[in-house]
């Protein structure tokens, strides 16, 4: 941020600068002997000469500024483009990048990640895509936010890193795009909030569901009482472990590969000896370093019915949970679980995972009949509600058809975006408190305004963990 | 054999076969919770004393179920605390001594004290010491930690100032301001926010006295930390207060790129989905 402030002020200074009595100093001097570097001085006469050269140059290059840089033709001058970068590519950041390079508002500079290979596609991808070999690549994400001419970040890595990275891009002044789940713990997600609020940045999760039709309808009806006073929400997501990166099975211990950074990888957390199923894509099932399926779609579906019942800003007060784990292996997350929720209007959540009981998605069950959505899926009962049209003196929620989209507005317009930092905080919470519960085996008390676990010692031991050196959360 | 026979035998191979891939996908799934609880910790012990952290980790989930299933009650939680700490005293792998060191964070107490501040002066085990003990309650914990600052260097020191600032150790803050004032700058960035956790009046006076000698680059990172002090407190239950706005106090910090003229508005479309 100094180096920044500083910076613009040079910017600034070398724009404006008064010609005093320094300058015309300076402009004698210049008669005399021209500084290295300087064109020597032109006289009238001279300039006079060349005119005829300048001006048939003038007419038979006439277009030699494209339009589009001058933001005519409906295109965005590199002015005003909002300059961005990403971190992590070996998951989620390829799709959320290409999604970014498709606006005519970004210009994507460079790209971070701590293996060679991804970092090398993912570069190979933003020159492909300007025709250009000009994106610059980083390793250390420290050295990527002191650039000092970025406007935003997209980060899609481990859920152990989400914390420090986005402090600190927060810190750097940059607005981010953040993937789900929103943080690893409770303590870090709070971290992260008040750090989004202190330093004014613009947050969007990666909580694409809101920008979806069916989403947005189904929730628009709940919140505007379509099937009454809500008496049970069903949150259903998946179950066991999926091999994203086609690595189950090799387990074996080992030296990590060259292309990989593996200690950095590993970062805050515990330090674990390398195999290869731990790390790309499949460390989502290790708890030092993702939370399972629970936490892989806290920020969907739980988010969604918050959505509906107007509960971005609330929290649970009571959670208990059962989990079934894997008894070998390397993956230590719930396999099947089960967590009741209690709100404190006295609305019961269930969210489970691996129960056919409980539909995939979410679906808010009221006094009149319940409303069901997830991908691809929209029903209702009863089933004329799909159709209801939600009328001008109705409540309307945020509307996004892009999410990507969305953040570039906000960025531009300062506003928040469809899934700020606090709302999937709230979301990311109840995901949490069910991880402890099952742990402890025991009834949450969880106080959603002061955050803190009520009678508990043993469960709020499980609110954050501690970091490897020399990892700190920045302030 | 008839046509008829042919075509069912062909699809009971292939039925067999599906089952078959199936059931080889779902190896991880497939194995949860078959076992039982064991009743002999020692022999558990003996088995996690080599493990490498790769597939071979029945002593570890057998570990993890054992301490669940006593944790509480208070003699047999105690029993098991004991044998863990004589373990981490042991030649056993890192590995093992980390996923004890998980175990002491849900159960750890004072007892588990004394072999944990040796482990945070050795350079392989320091991390997993603070993995238990952040979560310690109690003086002794605190302690441990603070006699371990003048002990060690590097990050090894940096990560004993996270874990006080962790733990908002009061007790902690005047050798913290010691590190705030010192010679090393990494040392002093990492008091100063730990300072700031901490929190309370003798924090906030030590970093509002730092923050008004210290150098311009530095004042950045005193700030945020100074103005924490004041409000965080080990015994806070100060209501978060429900921001529905991020912009309360963000006009001062805005990107010169967003002071830009606006850009054109483009009408919304459909983007591509992120995937998960």
């Amino acid at each position: 941020m100094a180096q920044r402030s500083s910076r613009m002020a040079r910017r600034f200074n070398s724009r404006n600068e008064a010609p005093g009595k320094d300058s015309r100093e300076r402009s004698d001097r210049w008669k005399e002997t021209p500084p290295k570097g300087f064109l020597p001085r032109v006289t009238r006469r001279d300039f006079l000469k060349t005119l005829p050269v300048a001006v048939a140059g003038a007419a038979g290059f006439p277009a030699i500024v494209k339009a589009a840089t001058l933001g005519r033709e409906g295109a965005v001058p590199p002015s005003d483009k909002i300059v961005m970068a990403g971190i992590g590519f070996g998951m989620q950041g390829i799709p959320n990048m290409r999604a970014f390079l498709q606006k005519d508002e970004v210009r994507w500079v460079a790209v971070c990640d701590l293996d060679k290979e991804h970092l090398k596609q993912a570069q190979g991808i933003v020159n492909q895509h300007y025709g250009n070999e000009s994106c610059a690549t980083y390793h250390d994400f420290r050295e990527l936010y002191a650039r000092g001419d970025l406007d935003a970040v997209s980060i899609a890595v481990p859920d152990h890193w989400h914390a420090i990275l986005s402090i600190s891009a927060a810190r750097a002044g940059l607005d981010i795009f953040g993937e789900k789940p929103f943080s690893h713990s409770l303590a870090e997600g709070r971290a992260m909030c008040d750090a989004v609020k202190r330093y004014g940045r613009v947050w969007q999760t990666g909580s694409w569901q809101r920008s979806v039709d069916n989403f947005h309808r189904a929730s628009e009806l709940v919140r505007n009482g379509r099937i009454g006073k809500i008496l049970r929400v069903e949150v259903g997501l998946p179950a066991g472990h999926y091999d994203f990166a086609r690595t189950f099975g090799q387990w074996a211990v080992g030296p990590p590969p060259r292309e990989l950074d593996y200690d950095f990888w590993v970062g805050p957390a515990p330090f674990v000896p390398y195999c290869k199923a731990r790390v790309h894509m499949n460390w989502r099932w290790n708890m030092d370093f993702g939370g399972g399926q629970l936490m892989d779609w806290i920020g969907h579906h739980l988010d969604i019915a918050h959505w509906g019942l107007g509960f971005d800003y609330a929290g649970p007060i009571e959670v208990q949970g059962r989990g079934e784990f894997p008894t070998t292996g390397i993956y230590n997350s719930a396999t099947r679980y089960w967590v009741d929720a209690k709100y404190a209007d006295g609305t019961p959540f269930v969210l489970a995972g691996g129960y056919d009981e409980i539909q995939s998605g979410t679906k808010w069950i009221g006094e009149y009949g319940w409303i069901w959505v997830d991908r691809g899926g929209f029903e209702t009962q009863p089933a004329y509600l799909v159709n209801e049209i939600i009328g001008p003196g109705e409540i309307k929620l945020i509307k996004s058809r892009d999410h990507c989209q969305n953040f570039v507005d906000s960025v531009k317009n300062r506003a928040l975006t469809i899934a700020p930092a606090e709302v999937a905080h709230r979301s990311a919470s109840v995901g949490h408190l069910g991880v402890i519960a099952i742990e402890t085996g025991r009834r949450i008390k969880w106080d959603p305004a002061t955050e803190t676990i009520s009678g508990d010692a043993e469960a709020n031991r499980l609110l954050s963990r501690a970091y490897r050196g020399p990892w700190q959360l920045p302030a | 054999m008839t046509n008829q026979k042919i075509q069912k035998t062909v699809i009971a191979v292939l039925a067999l076969g599906l089952i078959a891939a199936g059931a080889a996908a779902q190896t991880t799934d497939a194995q949860t919770m078959k076992r039982t609880v064991p009743k002999d910790l020692d022999g558990i012990l003996k088995a996690l004393a080599s493990y490498d952290g790769g597939l071979e980790s029945d002593a570890y989930w057998d570990l993890r179920n054992y301490v669940l299933a006593r944790k509480d009650t208070p003699e047999a939680r105690l029993a098991c605390e004991e044998k863990l700490v004589a373990f981490l005293d042991s030649k056993a792998t890192l590995t093992a001594k980390t996923d004890v060191c998980r175990q002491l964070r849900v159960i750890g107490s004072g007892k588990s004290v004394p072999v944990l501040e040796k482990m945070l002066l050795q350079k392989d085990t320091t991390d997993i010491a603070r993995y238990a003990l952040e979560k310690i309650p109690g003086t002794d914990a605190d302690d441990a930690l603070i006699g371990a600052l003048a002990k060690t260097k590097g990050d090894l020191k940096k990560g004993i100032i996270t874990s006080l600032g962790q733990r908002k150790a009061r007790s902690a803050a005047a050798e913290l301001g010691k590190l705030l004032r010192g010679p090393d700058p990494e040392y002093a960035g990492a008091a100063a926010i730990a300072l700031g956790q901490i929190g309370g009046m003798d924090a906030a006076e030590a970093l509002g006295k730092f923050l008004a000698v210290t150098s311009p680059l530095f004042k950045e990172t005193i700030a945020r930390p100074c103005s924490d002090a004041p409000r965080n407190s080990s015994r806070s239950k100060t209501p978060r207060p429900r921001s529905r706005s991020m912009t309360s106090s963000s006009a001062k910090s805005f990107r010169p790129s967003s002071a830009r003229r606006p850009c054109a508005v483009r009408s919304p479309r459909q983007g591509t989905k992120p995937g998960n």
